[in-house]
């Protein structure tokens, strides 16, 4: 689904990515890992279309990335940022009908079915009770459902998750990551997203990729990449790694 | 709120035949006389229908601009319009000489110029973001505000109180001229602001997610500054410099019915024209001179716009 060879990305004169090279397969669920300014939101943006890689190739479903208008882009991939600045205080429902923008011309408004299906993706993430409440007043965890739901209002095949945990407390951190892998269950959606807890990475996602300045340092099941190794090579700090029911859990020595 | 909102929408066509009724000169009388006749066609109608159309525009082109620019700030004279507007009809008093059109016309390209500087200055490796628009367009207002300075610095007293009281602004010239005058740039730009108004949703949620969204930002951002454009300087050409309804009229409106640019559009539209009407009848009866328009919608909509600002954050909290 999603293909990257030897992508180069410079910031100014410093390097962002070095020769990422990356192989999602649909209905994966994949996770970037690594330390902050590692080059995960650049490689996000990369493939969002926002930021132009120096060299490289990116490929969507086998398309060069470069050969996609803007609103094809937006049908195959919907994404959800890692900021949001608040402005005016729109209701859950209209945030929501904002994912359908690719499919309408630029005089025309959602109709009455798009209001329809973007409180059933409301219903399917289990939050359409607050469809009418302001999203600037719904909680940190609400607010990403809110934007997850955009996102697949797009009808993407590819859903690109910058950060969806920051600032969510352990519960609606679950929540969250369980909506996701629900989701991209039953739509068999392809999930690349940044996550800054190993945990998570390992509980919720079916390949890790690590980051380290700018380069990709391993890529592939959890159990495979998340070793004593590879994490303090990334954070340069000790780790020991505790195995429970065939899962392993991370453990940091502060 | 669909009653709120449909009561909005009407409430112009219920406040027309009323304000029209009402003046110095009391036309009541059955039949018309050649002197009520006279007022009410050549004198009442035109004001009041430039009146109506001043107040959709100026309010349609704030909430555009606030939507575009999600600055709940910004209003046409942020961008530098008013300002450069401003600075070409005092040009035109004192330098050029009088003809009808020449006036608002000179008006009309000084404050389109005025935005055109403001958003070239603020292109950056060729896209503009929102904050750079802002600080262009009040970059160009202070500089086209010098330069109005100089001009009154030079005219001779009589001309200097022409280009003071225009600056004011008001519909005391108003004339079925003037409404000609006016009506080309609202036929062209109140449609287009009409029609792209959902798309001020997309747009307010930011240049970058409005590009993953699919939105050409570029494209659709220029579309309403152009617009908003065009109508603002269109009506500031005829009346002058009338402040405050395209900052607050989109304010008020938001937090009677919400902030959905759907439904705010046509209700800042309607709500701008009656609270324009309300207020040009109170300035031309309340005393025995008129008042600037300016003076009575600040009084008026300043202290409406603390008890708002007091109850509702100022509907866009």
């Amino acid at each position: 689904m999603i293909r990257i060879e030897n992508l180069y990305f410079k910031y100014n004169d410093t390097f962002g990515l070095h020769d990422v090279n990356l192989r999602i397969e649909s209905g994966e669920v994949v996770t970037l890992l690594g330390p902050n300014g590692s080059g995960k939101t650049t490689l996000l943006k990369c493939i969002y279309a926002i930021l132009k890689p120096k060299s490289g190739c990116i490929y969507l479903d086998g398309k060069k990335l470069d050969e996609f208008t803007q609103f094809e882009l937006a049908k195959t991939i919907g994404g959800v940022p890692q900021d949001h600045y608040l402005t005016f205080p729109y209701k859950v429902i209209d945030i929501v009908v904002i994912g359908r923008t690719p499919y309408l011309s630029i005089f025309s408004s959602p109709s009455r079915q798009d209001y329809e299906d973007a409180k059933k993706v409301l219903d399917d993430l289990g939050i359409l009770w607050l469809a009418e409440r302001p999203y600037t007043q719904v909680s940190g965890g609400e607010r990403q459902l809110v934007f997850i739901s955009r996102a697949l209002m797009q009808n993407p095949k590819a859903l690109l998750l910058d950060e969806p945990t920051m600032h969510l407390d352990l519960k609606n951190r679950v929540k969250v990551l369980n909506a996701i892998k629900k989701v991209a269950m039953e739509k068999n959606l392809t999930v690349l997203m940044t996550l800054h807890e190993p945990n998570d990475a390992i509980m919720f996602s079916d390949k890790i990729a690590l980051m380290k300045e700018g380069r990709i340092i391993d890529y592939g099941h959890p159990n495979a990449v998340v070793n004593e190794v590879n994490l303090r090579k990334m954070y340069e700090m000790s780790f020991n790694i505790l195995r429970q029911d065939n899962t392993k859990v991370v453990v940091y020595q502060a | 709120m669909r009653l709120k909102y449909f009561l909005i929408l009407i409430s112009p066509i219920l406040i027309i035949p009323i304000v029209l009724g009402i003046g110095r000169y009391s036309i009541w009388s059955f039949p018309l006389t050649d002197t009520a006749w006279h007022i009410l066609f050549n004198i009442r109608i035109p004001r009041i229908l430039l009146c109506a159309l001043a107040g959709i525009a100026l309010s349609v082109a704030g909430t555009s601009l606030q939507a575009t620019l999600r600055n709940p700030l910004v209003s046409p004279s942020i961008l530098g319009l008013s300002q450069g507007a401003a600075f070409g009809a005092a040009l035109a008093m004192v330098v050029l000489p009088y003809h009808p059109y020449i006036l608002p016309i000179v008006a009309f390209v000084f404050g389109f110029l005025a935005v055109s500087i403001a958003c070239l200055a603020a292109r950056i490796h060729g896209e503009f973001s929102t904050i750079t628009i802002i600080l262009g367009g009040v970059i160009v207002g202070a500089v086209f505000t010098a330069l109005l300075s100089m001009i009154q610095l030079i005219a001779d007293p009589y001309r200097l109180a022409g280009v003071v009281f225009w600056a004011l602004g008001g519909f005391h010239r108003a004339s079925w001229q003037s409404f000609f005058i006016c009506a080309p740039g609202l036929i062209i730009g109140l449609p287009v602001l009409f029609s792209i108004r959902w798309r001020l949703n997309v747009l307010s949620m930011g240049d970058e997610e409005a590009k993953l969204l699919g939105a050409n930002l570029k494209r659709d951002r220029l579309i309403v500054i152009i617009s908003s454009t065009i109508v603002c300087a269109s009506v500031i050409a005829v009346t002058g410099i009338i402040g405050w309804i395209g900052l607050i009229i989109p304010h008020m409106t938001r937090s009677l019915i919400g902030p959905d640019n759907k439904y705010l559009i046509p209700a800042s539209a309607a709500f701008g024209a009656s609270f324009l009407l309300i207020t040009d009848t109170l300035c031309r009866t309340l005393f025995t001179f008129e008042m600037p328009i300016s003076v009575v919608t600040t009084l008026i909509a300043a202290p409406y716009f603390i008890y708002l600002l007091k109850k509702v954050g100022g509907g866009w909290r």
